[in-house]
């Protein structure tokens, strides 16, 4: 076939490709893991905020001690519209929220809880949009993605009621999942292409020395010069932070590979000798465990953490629990 | 258990042209154009940045002043966004209600002079000021868990060169808990200082002293947020330095 003929075909090929890709089933394993783990981060969030006697001031109209002015907004947000400026809607919102995120979290009513925790969530988004972070963003695209997708199939209290077992084996479309790996690779991609300045090598790549010393947001004090042996490691950290969030596209590339080996060619089947998928996810929780260690980020780190479940297939999963349990089911060998 | 193709029905069809119309708008609205106006464009950093392209240009062969080149730079940015406005108005409606934004900036830029917040407290019969709390001091660390909480980081974490507008209500809300919490205090103070990141091989860490933003509130009442002072006192060593501005 000629190479003209090759490109008049393509819109054709892809089509075919893209209707093959998103009509594939699978466990849903992977997808109920992501649901569980979100909706529980998102109601530690919540609950941490409850505890620290916070709703009515993040959620409130300002003039009962709310901290924003959503009160004085034309139009106001739906929840102030509905249910009044009032301290009262402030902890409405948040009952709604902790109930949704606990029911997304258990598989209960899955997609109704999951569309429930989409629109409470904006509209805390609305009333105090400056408390509204990357992370809340981040958590409320996924949630919107499980709103159209069988995430409690398995693992669910739902899949418990329907099927009476936890586990269930369902097959479920697999583009939900696809859907939530696009969208986190999304995030780190357009991190990375904003980041400016002292990012990049030429500029000294002492972006991370100087975040880590940032007061507002580091955990330790690092201004003793006795830790300035730590510089060249921030720096090495700091290119490999740009390396991971500018490489996404590779990435994709790598899965394609991985999914379609036979298609592989020079680049293909070095990115699968390379294992380029394991490493790229590899240091991505490095990275996130790292930001845990070092940082003070709130819910960040383990919030993106919980849509990783969605980077492996359901069989990736289920091995891994199995060589798990054989572990523990294994009989310890007796004394001689 | 490798997912199982089927044969595709109508169904597919259009779930598939679907989704792909869902990722090419997040796309658009993701597209990383330029987010600048005139106030931002003429920041001492970005007039730098101008003024280094310009000279970059005329060097390659396409002769442009800095001013010309600001004035270029504007008027795409602004056809740009006014754009994509007018493309993905008939969505704006779905991105509003759900809160979902798909431009990415975590961490754009690290500051080498960030500001460190202070809240301090007057008791019954001291004329002394006593730091209550602030970030990264483990002696000084009451209420740490409500003021670090990360929703209300977002409020209290200034800007570059701004305080956040709602920041009057963080000084009353954060007054109003200490008073409720220490009965003994009179009058509580927020202010911010400078801190100078030293990274190893650069000139020495400067050891001036900064302070700004600086506001009160007794028992009796808030007192307006102070402006920020024509000098910041310089109690040793260096000279101030002009503020860096980061976007």
């Amino acid at each position: 076939m000629s190479r003209w003929r090759r490109w008049a075909l393509f819109p054709r090929r892809f089509w075919r490709h893209w209707v093959t890709l998103t009509d594939l089933r699978e466990d849903g394993t992977s997808l109920a893991l992501v649901r569980l783990l979100v909706g529980f981060v998102l109601l530690a969030d919540q609950l941490i905020a409850g505890q620290l006697g916070l709703v009515e001031h993040l959620w409130g109209p300002h003039t009962s001690g709310g901290l924003a002015l959503a009160a004085d907004a034309h139009p106001m947000p739906l929840m102030f519209e509905v249910f009044g400026a009032e301290p009262g809607t402030a902890t409405i919102l948040w009952w709604t929220m902790v109930v949704a995120c606990l029911c997304l979290g258990l598989g209960f009513l899955g997609r109704l809880a999951a569309a429930v925790v989409v629109f409470a969530s904006a509209q805390e988004a609305m009333i105090f949009p400056i408390g509204d972070r990357g992370i809340d963003i981040i958590l409320r695209a996924i949630c919107l993605i499980l709103v159209f997708s069988r995430c409690t199939a398995t693992l669910s209290v739902d899949a418990y009621l329907r099927r009476g077992k936890l586990h269930t084996g369902e097959r479920i479309p697999a583009w939900p999942r696809y859907l939530c790996v696009v969208q986190l690779l999304w995030v780190y991609f357009s991190a990375g292409i904003h980041k400016r300045g002292d990012w990049w090598p030429w500029r000294g790549a002492s972006a991370l020395w100087r975040i880590l010393h940032d007061p507002h947001f580091a955990r330790f004090d690092l201004t003793d010069p006795k830790w300035e042996w730590l510089f060249p490691l921030t720096q090495l950290g700091t290119i490999g932070t740009m390396l991971f969030e500018i490489t996404p596209p590779v990435f994709l590339l790598a899965l394609y590979y991985q999914r379609f080996p036979q298609r592989a060619g020079r680049v293909g089947t070095f990115l699968l000798r390379i294992h380029y998928r394991e490493l790229f996810l590899a240091l991505g929780i490095t990275f996130h465990v790292g930001l845990m260690a070092s940082m003070r980020l709130g819910i960040f780190p383990y919030g993106v953490l919980a849509i990783y479940p969605a980077f492996f297939a359901p069989d990736e999963i289920l091995a891994f629990a199995r060589r798990v349990r054989a572990k523990l089911r294994r009989p310890t060998p007796e004394p001689t | 258990m490798v997912p199982v193709p089927r044969r595709p029905t109508v169904w597919s069809h259009v779930r598939g042209a679907l989704l792909l119309g869902v990722l090419f708008l997040n796309f658009c609205q993701g597209f990383p154009g330029p987010q600048l106006d005139a106030e931002r464009i003429d920041r001492p950093r970005n007039k730098r940045a101008v003024a280094q392209w310009s000279s970059i240009l005329t060097t390659l062969g396409h002769p442009i002043t800095p001013d010309e080149l600001r004035d270029a730079v504007l008027e795409y940015t602004t056809a740009f966004n006014m754009k994509q406005g007018e493309f993905l108005a008939p969505v704006a409606p779905a991105f509003h209600w759900t809160q979902i934004r798909q431009r990415w900036s975590l961490f754009g830029s690290s500051d080498s002079t960030p500001w460190w917040i202070h809240i301090e407290g007057r008791f019954h019969d001291e004329d002394q000021w006593r730091l209550l709390w602030r970030p990264m001091d483990p002696d000084a660390d009451v209420l740490q868990q409500l003021f670090e909480y990360r929703r209300l980081r977002g409020i209290w974490n200034p800007g570059a060169e701004d305080l956040r507008p709602d920041h009057p209500r963080f000084v009353r809300f954060a007054a109003d808990t200490l008073f409720d919490r220490i009965p003994e205090l009179d009058e509580v103070r927020i202010r911010f200082q400078r801190f100078y990141v030293h990274v190893p091989g650069s000139e020495p860490p400067n050891a001036h002293v900064e302070w700004r933003w600086e506001s009160r509130d007794t028992r009796a009442g808030a007192t307006p947020l102070d402006p920020p002072p024509p000098e910041a006192e310089a109690p040793t060593g260096s000279a101030n330095p002009e503020p860096e501005v980061l976007e």
